[in-house]
């Protein structure tokens, strides 16, 4: 007996392959032309739909655009920090030189240490005394050098930048360190809500707008449920379904990604002065547009491209899979 | 060639008896009605023919396909040997007639060249030429139903199936779509008509299988087997005139079709 069923599947799978090129002959491929005109047809034709999807995905990009933007700064401020943030270790006055030179190398031994810069007592004096403005020959005999040798060193990594200045001020021969801890604190605890801030609204956004498109996309649907009917009983594949949905949300896509872009630059550049002066007080400033304008193009137009078809293809999916009078229950 | 083994189905819903020990065959060209009060199984019965439903027991076979076992990438194919003919027409409200017509055949990937054609030759056939433009909200429920036999037809389907085509007609309409019908098989394809109009379907000879709560109730062959009796008046028989000359202008399409049959054949021979 199973055999003769195994005989009778394969006529089937033959007989099937003959009907599928008969198919072929007859009609070829999908026609992407016509499948692509009746996506953009039918954005048109559910312009108020559109409308709005276009409205909220755009909203929900600018944001997320804004917080890449203000992360972006902050982290280049950060690092602008840490290029200027040099602790200096003070070697204990009249330490040998093969003392001084075993502080260095301890120093180098430090893990977050990136940089150690030896600079000695005269050295020091020289410099100090020309920021002050002051010529030497003015004190010369008069003040003796009061400086001892003493090491510049940069640290990377200012989250961990309590523990190694522990670790400097551990070292033997080393009798002071200068920082400034409280400026790094500050912009550390800054860095840190701010970009957390801004990851939980990109994720909860990108949710939202990828929900509101589905929705919509699902509205348009049940307006068609009767063109998707139609179109299954003669016999369209699922992709020829799919396609006109998916053109349509990757138009919305795509629209909404030039908004955004668009708007982000005119924001930036008339109103991006507030963030510029924020950023001086610290020392650093604020990234150029043109810099990152190429990566937040590609960003919008893809996040906005990949966010709504996403979202058409949760609601298509669920159409595709019923049949018969389970689909009828959808709506 | 539709065939039903030993099938047994439940409805999904309710679990109630929809197709009991259903067996039946439906051979290439014939046609045949299946009637049944509402409740019956008919629709049932259509549902598994169109793979929207799956049977709980026994074999299902249409052409080539063996429904039991068929892949849901599989189903478009199936659909397009089937001309589906619904009661409530199911025409897309925003595009015309022609469009309605033309869709069945873009669906399938069809070249626009060729679709205008087969969509001329259809309209001649269902005599709806001058309608090509008009909208489905424009017609008449009798033009609507033919539009939607149009659709069912485009596809040259060797299999049309139509459940309660007159449901929503008069009587004299119903004669009408029952006629076409008639025209229809006589260009050679298998015709099967769901309907619970037993009056209308007397007024035909053709196969009637009866199907009441989920059984074949009787399996009635038609008197004059392989001869057609057009009940309608002589009006039906200039629309044969008419719808040879449609033929003449669609020789081309013919051959084509021909010649890739054959090459098809030469091909697996």
């Amino acid at each position: 007996m199973p055999k003769k069923e195994k005989a009778v599947k394969q006529k089937d799978t033959k007989e099937v392959k003959k009907q599928k090129k008969a198919n072929k002959k007859r009609g070829g491929g999908l026609n992407t032309s016509y499948l692509t005109k009746m996506g953009a047809h039918n954005l048109v034709a559910n312009r108020s739909m559109s409308f709005s999807s276009i409205s909220v995905l755009s909203a929900c990009l600018l944001l997320i655009g804004m917080s890449l933007i203000i992360i972006m700064n902050i982290q280049n401020l950060v690092q602008d920090v840490e290029k200027q943030n040099v602790i200096i270790a003070f070697v204990e006055d009249g330490a040998d030189d093969a003392s001084v030179a075993k502080v260095g190398a301890d120093l180098r031994a430090i893990p977050d240490v990136i940089g150690v810069e030896f600079v000695s007592k005269e050295a020091g004096y020289e410099e100090q005394l020309r920021d002050f403005g002051v010529e030497r020959d003015l004190f010369d005999g008069v003040i003796e050098n009061p400086l001892p040798d003493s090491y510049r060193i940069s640290v990377s990594n200012l989250e961990n930048f309590k523990s190694t200045l522990e670790q400097i001020k551990a070292i033997e021969n080393v009798s002071a360190v200068r920082e400034s801890q409280d400026v790094v604190n500050q912009i550390t605890t800054m860095q840190k809500s701010i970009t957390g801030i801004c990851v939980i609204l990109v994720a909860v956004l990108g949710i939202v707008s990828m929900f509101i498109v589905s929705n919509t996309i699902k509205i348009t649907m049940v307006s068609r449920k009767i063109d998707i009917q139609v179109m299954k009983s003669v016999g369209a594949t699922s992709l020829f379904i799919c396609w006109p949905f998916m053109i349509e949300g990757l138009i919305i896509g795509l629209i909404s990604g030039l908004i955004s872009l668009i708007i982000t630059i005119a924001v930036v550049y008339f109103e991006g002065g507030a963030m510029t002066s924020l950023l001086e007080m610290f020392g650093s400033k604020a990234i150029a547009l043109t810099e990152y304008l190429p990566v937040l193009a590609v960003a919008y137009i893809v996040s906005g491209v990949v966010i709504s078809s996403v979202g058409s293809l949760v609601s298509i999916r669920k159409y595709l899979k019923r049949e018969g009078s389970e689909a009828s229950e959808l709506v | 060639m539709i065939e039903f083994k030993n099938v047994k189905m439940r409805y999904k819903t309710n679990g109630a008896v929809a197709l009991d020990d259903v067996s039946v065959r439906i051979d290439d060209g014939e046609f045949v009605f299946i009637v049944g009060a509402s409740g019956a199984g008919k629709s049932s019965f259509l549902n598994v023919i169109m793979g929207q439903e799956k049977v709980d027991a026994g074999i299902v076979r249409v052409g080539p396909y063996t429904l039991n076992t068929i892949k849901r990438r599989q189903l478009p194919y199936l659909r397009r040997m089937l001309g589906i003919v619904f009661q409530d027409f199911r025409l897309i409200p925003k595009m015309t007639v022609y469009d309605n017509i033309a869709f069945a055949l873009r669906v399938i990937g069809m070249g626009e060249k060729k679709i205008t054609k087969r969509v001329r030759y259809v309209l001649k056939l269902v005599d709806l030429s001058n309608k090509a433009n008009s909208f489905p909200h424009q017609l008449s429920q009798g033009e609507r139903q033919r539009v939607a036999i149009a659709r069912a037809l485009i596809n040259n389907p060797g299999v049309i199936i139509a459940d309660e085509p007159t449901g929503n007609l008069d009587p004299v309409l119903s004669g009408e779509i029952m006629s076409l019908f008639d025209k229809i098989n006589a260009l050679g394809a298998t015709v099967v008509v769901v309907t619970h109009d037993l009056e209308l379907v007397h007024q035909f000879d053709h196969r009637i299988v009866t199907i009441e709560n989920g059984k074949i109730l009787s399996d009635i062959p038609a008197r004059n087997a392989g001869e057609l009796v057009f009940k309608s008046e002589p009006e039906t028989v200039q629309e044969d005139v008419s719808l040879a000359s449609v033929q003449e202008e669609d020789v081309e399409v013919s051959e084509e079709e021909i010649i890739s049959t054959e090459e098809e054949e030469t091909e697996n021979a």
